[in-house]
């Protein structure tokens, strides 16, 4: 069984064809790299595979289980999480706030407990925290935990992003650019708290630009162009093949 | 037949009123993305313009709608800047809030000055002709050629000039459009002066046709709300079509059934268009 | 735990201050009746502002609030005058057929988003009222139901009549205590949480794994249901409803407290609610001035008091500091 798997994949909207039948599979346990110029349906097959936009043909299996179809919320509490390219958070909210928020699905919720405040509600609720707590910790962010997740610095409401997405206690993250818009330090630091996930053991695809970053931390890489895959393999494998040089080469970067 | 023919002219120069109100009203919130609630007040006031110009004064009718639409333009020029600028960027809720605080402000101080009697404007023509058995005044057509008009001419002003430019390009991306160098704040007060002018010219048609009365601007704006809601927020050719199709069903279904039967129907549509093509008819999404 | 903002600090010392204030009011203003009538109107209103703010916790505003509220009114009233049974009865009716048609309206409704909510909402008020207006012959049409009696608390060795005034203002207080203690808990707990952060960025409150849609009916629905609880209670003091005392004018009422009183606590509709039906109520004496007048101290608290009443503590606090650090 795959830890994720994509059979036949189609992405259209309106005329235009995102993802034309990707076939594409993820195993257990790795850092998978989800490469390829602007345009080429990175993002697309992450909010294909988190159940954002419908999917067009053909179908995503988690762990042998069916998401596509299925609502984004479901497919969380399956335990696929996805994070956001562009800074996502809940920006009025404190970080720790944040983060409690992002526990919901392991934390007992029920609207009388609410209301009447019963020992099972507290209980749960300072399990959330507590658990909030040490998820800031790991990512390094739990000395501004007490701040509004709208003042913090670029590289740190990333970090926020991993650690609300990590809240929902995932068996596999989808990380969306990851490093986008960091300084190399932050950047570093990044690279550092994936590896520091996966060790926990949850499986991570990522989306990343940066070319260092993508062939120092990924087990293995996919690179899509319009909306095809044309590469898979170790990052030396990917690194070597001519037809990924081409299409590198005809967009922004070179692959390093 | 010659009923439906009768139901259909009356639908159209309805419809045609309507929509110079609604694009009034989407203008403004293509541009400014805030909810006009006194734009029926605008309506309002061009007309009693009018009336006091016309019918009080007896000065000349035709200045006196270009008086009616030019001190509307200034009234609706001076509140932009005054009261919705400050408002400018934050949650809709503030301008919606300010707006219906103008709504009693306006039509409060309406019944104060005008009297809450039901006043008539005098028309400028008279008579009429018979079409295949339906009774059309000369006043319906000049009206209806009046409101034909002036679409035609907001349409050229918005496709052609510069200024008509910069106010489809701050409707469609404020940001982009201030790094081009647009100035937004001068394109906000000028769009708001226009939308509310076009309400008031709206006014004075429709208070030659029928008749004048203070609280006449909260019928309006539900009007206008209906149109622009039917069309999509922001949208002109949606409040044109939308003010035709809201036009035709006042005409036709008032006469026919009822009136009360006929508000519940819009309102039930309304919802239904908005429930299942959620922008409207042809707006965008507006998030 | 308790230095976080999970759950909002409770200012004890102020709601409690309010609330002996609210008990003791009657006989502060000479048990009159007209002040006491501004009283129970005072409770209404905060009502009905704290329900729509509960709504608002989810970032939409409902102009079919008022509505609702006629919903949960003409319930209790028609199973009043046309099965005999009394308010402790209508009470409850009110709120359950409010609730049904609440969630029956919510699962629509909840599909749009932003402005097209506010316009979608309206149109949802306009028919509920229009309604009532048109079916003549159950609902009353225009003219309304009359007669709708208050209801007799007999507890064997005490009989209270409702119809006094003061009997009235302690129910009316105790019910809108009661919605405004259900809010309050609601939001500084758990749901809360959820339905702010769906307020605060939608896309990923979905995304961790909260089912948006089903939070956005089940709130839309308890708001509902307390406040067609509190449309009985109107009913039953007022003794006479028409289509005409929920309309849209009641909604942006609601709203219009909300803004002026502040929209991120429960504090802020309570505030707007007391304090502007205290302004239209002084303003009674000028008349025709008096809607003139409203709408100016509308315009000027929102310009020159961004933030609400609920910010005026801060502000003060912010006062004092700057003049004892000179």
């Amino acid at each position: 069984m795959h830890e994720l798997e994509a059979r036949g994949l189609q992405m259209k909207f309106g005329g235009v064809t995102a993802i034309a039948g990707l076939d594409l599979t993820v195993e257990e346990g790795e850092i998978r790299g989800l490469i390829g110029p602007n345009g080429a349906g990175k993002t697309t097959f992450f909010n294909a595979c988190s159940g954002r936009y419908p999917v067009t043909a053909g179908e995503i299996r988690y762990r042998g289980q069916k998401i596509s179809g299925m609502k984004p919320h479901q497919i969380a509490a399956e335990g696929l999480v996805r994070t956001f390219q562009h800074v996502t958070l809940f920006k009025q909210f404190s970080v720790l706030k944040n983060v409690v928020a992002g526990n919901y699905l392991h934390s007992r919720h029920s609207y009388w407990g609410s209301l009447l405040r019963t020992r099972k509600t507290r209980e749960a609720e300072a399990g959330s925290v507590a658990r909030a707590r040490e998820i800031l910790d790991f990512v390094g962010l739990g000395a501004l935990m007490d701040q509004q997740a709208s003042t913090l610095a670029h590289g740190h409401q990333k970090m926020l992003g991993i650690a609300i997405a990590l809240a929902a206690e995932p068996k596999m993250l989808l990380l969306d650019e990851p490093c986008a818009g960091m300084n190399s330090d932050e950047s570093r630091e990044m690279i550092h708290l994936v590896r520091r996930i996966r060790e926990t053991g949850i499986t991570i695809m990522l989306i990343e630009h940066d070319m260092k970053v993508v062939m120092g931390l990924c087990d293995r890489i996919t690179v899509l162009n319009f909306g095809n895959e044309i590469a898979d393999g170790t990052p030396e494998a990917v690194r070597a093949n001519a037809q990924v040089r081409e299409a590198y080469l005809g967009s922004q970067a070179h692959v390093a | 037949m010659s009923d439906f023919l009768q139901m259909g002219l009356t639908g159209l120069s309805l419809g045609l009123m309507y929509a110079l109100i609604a694009i009034g009203l989407t203008l403004i919130f293509g541009v400014m993305r805030i909810i006009q609630y006194a734009h029926g007040e605008m309506f309002m006031l061009g007309a009693f313009a009018l009336y006091y110009w016309h019918a009080e004064l007896g000065l000349p009718y035709w200045a006196g709608v270009a008086f009616s639409a030019g001190l509307i333009f200034c009234l609706g020029a001076v509140l932009q800047v005054v009261l919705f600028k400050p408002l400018q960027g934050k949650n809709i809720l503030y301008s919606l809030a300010v707006s219906l605080g103008l709504v009693l402000i306006i039509s409060g101080s309406g019944q104060l000055l005008f009297g809450t009697t039901t006043k008539g404007i005098p028309s400028a023509v008279s008579g009429g002709m018979l079409i295949g058995g339906a009774y059309l005044s000369y006043e319906r057509i000049v009206i209806s050629a009046v409101s034909i008009g002036l679409i035609i001419a907001l349409w050229a002003f918005l496709r052609h000039s510069v200024t008509g430019f910069a106010i489809r390009a701050v409707a469609e991306d404020p940001q982009t459009a201030a790094l081009q160098g647009i100035r937004t704040d001068r394109i906000h007060w000028i769009a708001f002066g226009i939308g509310s002018a076009m309400a008031a010219i709206a006014g004075c048609m429709m208070g030659t046709l029928l008749s004048i009365v203070p609280t006449m601007g909260f019928l309006a704006t539900i009007k206008a709300f209906m149109i622009v809601i039917m069309g999509g927020l922001g949208s002109v050719i949606g409040a044109l079509v939308g003010g035709l199709i809201l036009g035709m069903i006042d005409s036709v279904i008032t006469t026919t059934i009822s009136g009360d039967i006929a508000i519940i129907l819009s309102f039930v549509v309304i919802f239904l268009i908005l429930v299942f093509r959620p922008s409207g008819l042809f707006g965008q999404n507006w998030d | 735990m308790d230095k976080s903002d999970i759950i909002a600090r409770p200012n004890r010392l102020v709601w409690g201050g309010l609330l002996a204030l609210a008990l003791v009011a009657p006989a502060l203003v000479g048990f009159d009746l007209y002040m006491i009538h501004v009283g129970i109107t005072i409770s209404f209103n905060v009502a009905l502002a704290t329900s729509l703010w509960m709504i608002w916790s989810l970032g939409v505003i409902s102009f079919a609030h008022a509505g609702f509220m006629g919903i949960g009114a003409y319930a209790s009233a028609l199973v009043l005058t046309k099965l005999g049974l009394s308010m402790w009865y209508g009470l409850w009716i009110g709120a359950a057929v409010s609730a049904l048609f609440a969630m029956l309206i919510a699962v629509p409704l909840m599909r749009t988003r932003a402005v097209y909510f506010f316009m979608a909402s309206w149109a949802v008020g306009e028919v509920i009222k229009r309604n009532f207006a048109y079916f003549k012959d159950f609902f009353g049409g225009w003219d309304g139901v009359f007669d709708i009696k208050p209801p007799v608390l007999d507890l064997g060795f005490l009989q209270i009549d409702f119809a006094n005034r003061i009997a009235y203002y302690y129910l009316a207080l105790f019910f809108v205590s009661l919605t405004v203690w259900i809010i309050y808990r609601m939001n500084a707990s758990r749901t809360g949480t959820i339905w702010w952060a769906i307020h605060e960025n939608e896309l990923l409150a979905q995304h961790t794994g909260i089912n948006v849609f089903r939070q956005k009916v089940v709130c839309f629905t308890i708001a509902c249901t307390l406040v067609g609880v509190i449309g009985a209670l109107y009913a039953h003091y007022q003794t006479y409803i028409s289509p005409k005392s929920f309309d849209i004018w009641k909604s942006e009422f609601a709203l219009v407290h909300l803004i002026v009183g502040g929209l991120t606590t429960v504090g802020g509709p309570v505030a707007g609610a007391i304090s502007l039906t205290m302004v239209d109520e002084a303003l009674r004496a000028t008349g025709y001035f008096r809607t003139i007048f409203f709408g100016v101290v509308l315009i000027a608290s929102v310009l020159l008091l961004p933030g609400g009443l609920e910010t005026v503590p801060a502000r003060i606090r912010k006062l004092f500091n700057r003049n004892s650090q000179k």
